[in-house]
């Protein structure tokens, strides 16, 4: 089935409680972990039919922490609130040159990027990254420079496994006006990014507009592009690259409402006069984490009915 | 309205007792909590401890009457521990409200609780949907009326601001069945928010700060920490605040607390507030250094006052952290006020408080942040030379504290 759920999947009411608990020194680490254990269990079990799976990333606190366990010198600090949501991110401080501890890259991506629960290493997994913008916003005083050779080297290691998709989330595209030097570092990292190997490389541009930046993005050298269709409507696709994958994101991140076969099928109708050369992979507006965790499921839930029902369509 | 100079107050909640918490969640008592109960009763000079203690002693399993004497006394300790801290504006630290946003979700109607999401790190907040038309009868008028029976001191009421209520819940109810991609998706999402907030503010929050002003209240503190968080939405938040007030302004002491916001995005859609709301409450400690001095390098978290001077806006500071155990000693906070004082050119323009409210710290801590809070407003206040009769806690005592 055609939906990635990339990033932080929404934990369990059960995980909230437990970290809850577990900060209050009230549960061990082990109990924890079981916990843990059974929220990827279950993500794993709702993406059983999908082409390529998430672990969820349910041990990350946000998607730059992780690098404080592989950049010499980096400390997460202050908090500083993901673009225009009520989610707070801690900014990465380094009093170092950003150097990425090299030897230690294969336990790191290990600990972080794979689940036991969810397939080994041979399988169809995504692994979400943050893009150069994103982690410069959140990596105190780095440049783009910093900022690429952190990436480069972290996205070499995953694209060496095979089965793969590299999906970079970047919200700066659209909330800040670029500069031809930013979008020229943006273009040549992805070129060479392509080079690492044969897997798919996505960019998720999500919660705003991207009427000003359409050319700029269209044209990077990326297999697929995510688009928040409750920030664009979809005249936005009118000079969308044939050749690319649309990854639509229909799944309302902003509300609780759960998406109606009539609302996916109203979707689909918008679409009827466009030529895509992939199939379209779908997914949700915003990041997964913004909502509960039984909502999200139930909107997963929701389009995986619909996809089935219309291709049960499609087929008789 | 017209303050003295350099007032202070704690902003919002303070920690709430061990033994109020867990007779609410029906959890046993431990001694500990109970010795709590003795230790602050004793030092804030609870006549009535001997007999919260004699509930107490029950450890589980009280009555709803138990309960609501436990809350109470909870209310009574607040208060009295922030009189004691020799703070000028009191009330009693949230002790009647579960959080500032759950509190009012669940009290109003239209809304429902959808689950926890994330804030940051492992804190969730439970976050709700607005899944019919919001409305809701004027809240906090009981916590009014108790914590006037403890205190003669001026009382303060917050109240979660309409555009924050609105950031923080989902909306089911204005945007219903928008079909991802359609035209103008974005314009009409925008246009449901509008209605979204414009109901909010004249459903919720105007007849609560109408009920309290009918009840005597005399300050009122609104809370809009989401404030500055959607760039194209301050204008929406200043609409929303002008309608939350309506016909009040004027007739009593508006100050707004924004923590934790990115301040410079205000400017200037925030100047049409400056006939409607008095203050403007800031978190600075957060941003600053450490290091006593009235150097603009050592008071780096205050260079936003240079936006806010030239307004008609009192300025409140956060003169404390409210996330680290770190006590600010009161050379540090006299340093603070006095930066303050001399980019807006006025005392009488600042009010002093922590940068939002303690409730994190445990009381020990909290206690003794405040009351150096209060040192370092009388130390700057002897800098500047003012007369100690024209602080507002001195005044309280035998002259009317609004003039």
């Amino acid at each position: 089935m055609n939906i990635i759920l990339p990033g932080q999947y929404p934990r369990s009411e059960a995980l909230v409680n437990a970290t809850r608990q577990f900060d209050r020194h009230r549960l061990s680490l082990e109990q924890l972990k079981a916990v843990v254990k059974e929220d990827e269990r279950s993500f794993c079990q709702a993406q059983r039919d999908l082409k390529y799976q998430s672990t969820g990333l349910f041990n990350w606190q946000d998607l730059i922490r992780p690098f404080e366990d592989i950049i010499q010198g980096a400390n997460a600090t202050t908090l500083i609130r993901f673009y225009e949501t009520n989610l707070f991110w801690r900014e990465l401080s380094c009093n170092g040159n950003w150097t990425l501890k090299e030897e230690h890259l294969d336990p790191w991506v290990e600990k972080w990027f794979f689940s036991k629960e969810i397939a080994s290493k041979e399988d169809s997994i995504i692994f979400t990254l943050p893009f150069i913008f994103l982690f410069r916003k959140f990596a105190k005083d780095s440049s783009l420079e910093d900022a690429t050779k952190v990436l480069k080297g972290i996205a070499k290691k995953l694209l060496s496994y095979p089965n793969k998709i590299l999906y970079f989330l970047e919200p700066t595209i659209g909330w800040d006006a670029l500069s031809l030097e930013e979008k020229h570092y943006a273009t040549e990292l992805l070129q060479e990014i392509k080079t690492f190997s044969k897997n798919l490389i996505f960019l998720g541009v999500p919660f705003f507009s991207l009427e000003k930046e359409k050319q700029f993005v269209f044209q990077l050298p990326v297999d697929g592009i995510g688009i928040d269709f409750y920030a664009n409507s979809i005249s936005l696709l009118k000079d969308f690259p044939k050749e690319k994958v649309l990854i639509a994101g229909i799944l309302s991140t902003h509300s609780t409402e759960i998406e109606t076969a009539t609302q996916f099928d109203g979707f689909k109708a918008l679409l009827e006069n466009m030529q895509f050369a992939n199939e379209i992979y779908y997914t949700a507006s915003g990041i997964p984490e913004l909502l509960p965790r039984i909502i999200m499921d139930k909107k997963l839930n929701s389009l995986k009915e619909w996809i089935h029902a219309s291709s049960f369509v499609s087929h008789s | 309205m017209h303050l003295h100079s350099l007032v202070t107050h704690e902003i919002g909640s303070l920690a709430k007792p061990s033994w109020r918490v867990k007779a609410f969640l029906n959890s046993p008592l431990n001694e500990h909590d109970i010795e709590g109960a003795k230790y602050w009763g004793e030092f804030l000079g609870i006549e009535s401890t001997e007999h919260l203690l004699k509930v107490l002693s029950k450890k589980e399993h009280f009555t709803q009457q138990e309960k609501a004497e436990i809350l109470s006394f909870s209310s009574l300790y607040a208060t009295r521990f922030l009189e004691k801290s020799g703070l000028d504006l009191i009330w009693d630290g949230e002790q009647h409200r579960v959080e500032m946003y759950e509190h009012v979700i669940k009290h109003a109607k239209g809304f429902v609780c959808r689950g926890h999401v994330r804030s940051f790190d492992n804190k969730y907040y439970e976050k709700a949907s607005c899944i019919d038309l919001p409305s809701c009868k004027p809240l906090h008028l009981d916590e009014l009326e108790t914590i006037k029976n403890f205190t003669s001191h001026p009382i303060k009421i917050p109240i979660t601001g309409a555009y924050t209520l609105v950031d923080w819940s989902f909306d089911e109810f204005y945007s219903k069945h928008t079909v991802p991609g359609m035209n103008n998706v974005a314009i009409e999402r925008k246009k449901s928010r509008k209605q979204f907030l414009k109901d909010v503010a004249v459903q919720i929050v105007h007849p609560t700060l109408e009920a309290l002003y009918q009840k005597g209240a005399h300050f009122l503190q609104i809370d809009e920490p989401a404030a500055a968080t959607k760039r194209e939405e301050i204008a929406d938040f200043v609409e929303a605040t002008k309608l939350s007030v309506g016909n009040l302004a004027g007739k009593l002491f508006f100050s707004m607390h924004l923590c934790f916001s990115d301040y410079p995005r205000l400017m200037p859609p925030i100047k049409e507030l400056e006939q409607i709301i008095d203050a403007i409450h800031l978190e600075c400690a957060n941003r600053d250094t450490l290091e006593l001095g009235v150097h603009k390098d050592k008071r780096k978290g205050y260079d936003i006052l240079h936006s806010f001077k030239d307004t008609a806006f009192k300025i409140g500071i956060g003169v404390c952290d409210v996330h680290t155990d770190y006590i600010e000693s009161p050379e540090l906070i006299r340093d603070r006020i006095l930066f303050a004082c001399d980019i807006l050119g006025d005392p009488h323009r600042v009010m002093v408080a922590p940068d939002c409210g303690l409730r994190t710290r445990t009381w020990e801590v909290a206690f003794k942040k405040l009351q150096n809070l209060v040192f370092g407003r009388n130390l700057a206040a002897i800098a500047l030379g003012i007369n100690a009769n024209n602080l507002a806690r001195q005044n309280l005592e035998n002259t009317q504290f609004l003039q």
